[in-house]
């Protein structure tokens, strides 16, 4: 047995067991380390996240219709509503996703909607009773068999029971009469409302009270109990293929016709061929509309006392037009023209011959069209207007019109019913580009929205110019001259930069306005010519950094000191250069109080300024947000470039910012 | 012959001399005409009762008077005040704690300080409009997130008690990148030898954060606790687009304030006086921090 070690192997023992310690101490050590970089990284991805997602959020928003950017949850990829043109008429018909009769999910759109209420029947109830109001609750809408119903809590003498009121007790004012909810259970149906409005009262007595209830055709005694809902009729979307479009008056007798689980309304038409039946799409007001190039070319302004007294209405494409012969003043031969805009003193008219060019648009979907004047007259044009697939700037001509959507009944085999909550909206993945295409195109009192663009590039361009000029020459005088005063002159410099901007707002607004330059674009960059203290501190430190001896080599050549300036220093001076077109840049484009102060024109405002008004004038009117936010989006656009691709300017500067003292 | 060689130096000297204003003189212009002159114009006309194309008029001190017994002028210094001294410090802490990390030798890094810092370079208005939108009370996306949660959400913007707690917030999501910047620069100038020192000396990180860190970058904080101070005493552009100062005034900056007064109500006198006053109460806040400064920055090269 050896049970003494040698030297040797205790030492080695110790050896072995020293490095398995430190081994230890050393990974325990990493491992510290490396939940301290996790933990670092857990820190740092969460805080990206809170700084990314709002910046997200407004660029994804900005690329969605507006139904999109008001749902919640957020929807985060872009979509587009499906929708199918019904027929040739240009009425967009949006596919929705529901469950039919037969538990299968299906594309559909929708083709009208039926009103229910809910009954007990009669022949069901055995038993109701009379209760006082203030024992009973007020209504929870509660699922019962599938069906939805107001139900109360009666505090009963014998306990609290979930009870349904049925109707008033006629002889106590203040009593209802009620059934329980757990016997009715069975008794509940769901009834079209137009087949109960169309059934016979009746009066039944039940447990000593006398209820007004309804005979059906079926034979079936319904109570009444409410409440009403509302269920949308759904078909498939081939029904729209086969769609035209009438006026709403050449609709004639209504009947219904049993489809599926529901009933749908059928017309028949004036004009169309005896005995043939048609389902109502939809019917709306439609706007007359003729392209603007060809009312441009075409129509004119007729003076009133060349225009007859009678007025005709004649349709044109299946539209009312107002028609009046016109009489020219050179005595030539009278003829019909067709009044496209009225006036009190002078119409816009246009020759019948030209009428085949009429066609119109479903007037929800022209979103404020602009509008254009001439001589006293001003129509109004949408300047996105898709007609087939293209976009034709349409103006809007003659009177609204009351059209309606038809398609043949016999397409529609197989419609159903269902409730709007359960229907899903069918969409793909799209960005929608309407919002930039409406901002682009958006006027503000006569103002397109891509001018505040314009106007605030040409504030960044004058300051540009006005820093370049003066910057480099004051900072070369500062940092190549000898002359007495200039380090009390440069103290002085560095000095207003302590000065707080804003502060001299108000009274440099006064200087303006003596120099009677307010309501001009001046007074935003014309300081730019004098200097900025920042930018030429960063000039004259990145000026001093380039060896005199270049200088000297050059004067002794024979330069004058503007030459030096302009043939040396300038192109060795690129990164500084770069740094202070980078801040004017960053500073005018964001610039906000000054312009706002400054511009009392719409035409001038900068896009800061213009967006905080739209903002003002549009914030509650959700129709507008794709615009709002499409508007940040792009005003954020050069920023983001410039950040993107000389980041490290603006990091350089603000360090220099700081580091100055 | 030695008369004239000083003669032709005194020239060139005086040469020099012109030459040297001839270049700065556009912003010695600059300074007269946009800084010094309306500086003491301004402290004139706060004088006095002035309307934009009347003539001013002395009133002596009723100006000032009137406004610090105005109690829509009190509360804007007040609303001022708090959001100065709520965000400043906060932004300070939260700035140099993520220098702090972004300082390691991790990867990736300067993609976290690029998304740090960009909010700080992009119009304010845009940004502003985006939170606007985003914390709509009813259909905003932010009330969508806490209604999974189950959670109601508060009226942010619209609610008096929320109002100016959730521009504090927005303020500082914007600005802290710019701030987390001008930490970092001050991390990399710390001599790496100190912390050698101190290991050797065997100081846990803990140490070495309070007793080189710290002290290093004291002048570094110090400078941006002045601009932060200097730039939350004139904030305007986020609670305009936001709040235009409501609900109920509680948002309502020294800068809306005297916006309102200056442009609105056309009172140029008393908006000069207001501006004094700000200009006032800068200074003495930025000598007070100056001056408490010395206790504690250390400055390089400098003798204890």
């Amino acid at each position: 047995m050896n049970t003494t070690s040698s030297p040797e192997q205790m030492n080695q023992k110790l050896k072995a067991r020293l490095t398995t310690y430190i081994k230890s101490i050393t990974r325990s050590k990493s491992r510290m380390r490396s939940i301290g970089r996790s933990g670092s990284y857990a820190v740092l991805v969460i805080l990206a996240l809170a700084m990314l997602l709002p910046l997200v959020w407004l660029v994804n928003g900005s690329f969605q219709p507006t139904w999109q950017i008001n749902a919640i949850p957020v929807i985060w990829i872009p979509r587009e509503w499906k929708y199918v043109m019904a027929g040739d008429t240009g009425r967009k018909q949006l596919l929705w996703l529901a469950t039919d009769p037969q538990g299968k999910r299906e594309q559909v759109i929708q083709i009208g909607s039926r009103r229910y209420t809910i009954a007990i029947d009669i022949a069901q109830l055995n038993a109701v009773q009379s209760a006082p109001k203030d024992q009973i609750s007020d209504v929870t809408p509660t699922d019962v068999n599938g069906i939805t119903v107001n139900v109360r809590q009666w505090s009963s003498p014998t306990g609290n029971l979930a009870v349904c009121a049925v109707a008033r007790d006629p002889q106590q004012d203040n009593n209802l009469i009620i059934v329980e909810v757990n016997k009715i259970a069975g008794a509940l149906s769901l009834n079209p409302l137009d087949q109960i409005n169309k059934s016979k009262r009746a009066k039944v007595t039940l447990s000593g009270f006398e209820l007004d209830i309804r005979q059906m055709d079926d034979g079936r005694q319904l109570l009444v109990i409410g409440p009403e809902t509302e269920l949308s009729v759904l078909a498939s979307p081939e029904v729209a293929k086969q769609a035209e479009i009438i006026q709403t008056s050449r609709l004639g007798n209504k009947e219904f016709q049993n489809t599926g689980n529901t009933q749908i309304a059928i017309y028949t038409v004036e004009g169309k061929p005896e005995g043939s039946k048609w389902i109502v799409l939809v019917q709306e007001n439609w706007q007359p509309l003729m392209a603007q190039d060809f009312v441009a070319q075409h129509a004119f302004i007729a003076k009133i006392e060349n225009l007859s007294q009678e007025n005709e209405v004649i349709v044109f494409n299946g539209l009312n037009m107002n028609v009046r012969t016109y009489t020219p003043s050179d005595g030539s031969q009278p003829y019909p023209v067709a009044i496209l805009v009225p006036g009190s003193t002078e119409f816009l008219v246009l020759s019948t011959e030209y009428m085949d060019q009429l066609y119109a648009g479903p007037f929800s979907d022209l979103v404020e069209p602009g509008s254009v004047n001439l001589g006293t007259l001003t129509y109004r044009v949408q300047e996105d207007f898709e007609k087939g697939g293209k976009i034709i700037p349409s103006a809007l001509v003659g009177d609204l019109q009351d059209l309606a959507v038809i398609v043949p009944a016999t397409v529609v085999d197989n419609a159903f019913d269902a409730s709007p909550k359960k229907l899903e909206r069918s969409t793909r993945i799209k960005l929608t580009l309407t919002g930039y295409k409406r901002v682009l195109t958006l006027k503000i009192s006569g103002t397109p929205f891509w001018k505040f663009f314009e106007n605030s590039g040409y504030v960044v361009l004058m300051n540009m110019i006005g820093h370049f000029f003066s910057c480099t020459l004051v900072a070369y005088g500062f940092a190549r001259f000898r002359a007495p005063g200039k380090d009390i002159l440069f103290v002085i410099l560095l000095g207003t930069m302590m000065i707080p901007g804003t502060i001299v707002t108000l009274p440099t607004y006064l200087v303006f306005a003596h120099l009677g330059a307010l309501g001009t674009m001046i007074p935003l960059w014309v300081r730019s010519f004098f200097g900025n203290a920042f930018l030429i501190f960063i000039l004259r430190q990145f000026f001093m950094s380039i060896p005199y001896e270049l200088d000297e080599a050059a004067i002794l050549d024979g330069a004058s000191r503007m030459q030096v300036l302009l043939k040396v220093i300038l192109p060795l001076s690129k990164p500084a250069l770069a740094t202070m077109g980078i801040f004017t840049f960053w500073w005018h484009w964001n610039a906000f109080l000054d312009p706002l102060i400054y511009l009392n024109q719409q035409g001038q405002f900068t896009i800061t300024v213009a967006l905080s008004k739209f903002n003002d004038l549009y914030a509650r009117s959700a129709g507008y947000y794709d615009r709002i936010l499409s508007g940040a989006v792009l005003s954020l656009l050069p920023m983001m470039i410039i950040f993107i691709f000389a980041q490290r300017y603006f990091i350089e500067g603000i360090q220099l910012q700081g580091l100055k003292r | 012959m030695a008369t004239l060689a000083v003669k032709r130096h005194g020239n060139l000297k005086r040469r020099e001399t012109l030459e040297f204003y001839l270049y700065i003189s556009p912003w010695i212009i600059g300074f007269l005409v946009f800084m010094l002159y309306p500086l003491l114009s301004s402290l004139y006309y706060s004088f006095t009762r002035y309307e934009i194309g009347g003539h001013p008029v002395w009133i002596g001190l009723r100006n000032y008077i009137e406004m610090f017994s105005d109690p829509r002028y009190l509360n804007s210094i007040k609303v001022t005040f708090i959001f100065a001294l709520a965000s400043v410090p906060g932004l300070s802490i939260v700035a140099l704690a993520l220098a702090l990390i972004l300082s390691q030798k991790l990867r990736g890094i300067n993609i976290f300080r690029s998304i740090y810092f960009m909010p700080s370079v992009m119009p304010m208005v845009a940004l502003s409009l985006t939170f606007f939108y985003i914390l709509r009370p009813e259909s905003g996306p932010l009330a969508g997130l806490l209604a999974i949660f189950g959670l109601k959400s508060p009226g942010w913007l619209a609610e008096e008690k929320t109002a100016l707690l959730t521009i504090i917030l927005i303020n500082m999501w914007v600005s802290f990148g710019s701030q987390m910047v001008i930490y970092l620069a001050g991390i990399k100038g710390i001599p790496q030898e100190l912390y050698e020192v101190a290991d050797i000396d065997g100081a846990g990180s803990l140490a070495k954060f309070w007793n080189v860190t710290i002290p290093m970058l004291s002048s570094t904080i110090f400078l941006n606790l002045v601009m932060g101070i200097i730039g939350a005493m004139q904030v305007f552009d986020l609670p305009w687009v936001m709040t235009k100062g409501g609900p109920n005034d509680v948002t309502r900056t020294y800068m809306i304030h005297l916006y309102n007064r200056g442009w609105v109500e056309i009172q140029m006198g008393s908006g000069s006086a207001m501006g004094w006053v700000l200009f006032i109460i800068i200074m003495a806040i930025t000598l007070l921090v100056i001056r408490s400064s010395q206790a504690w920055v250390y400055y390089e090269g400098e003798r204890r």
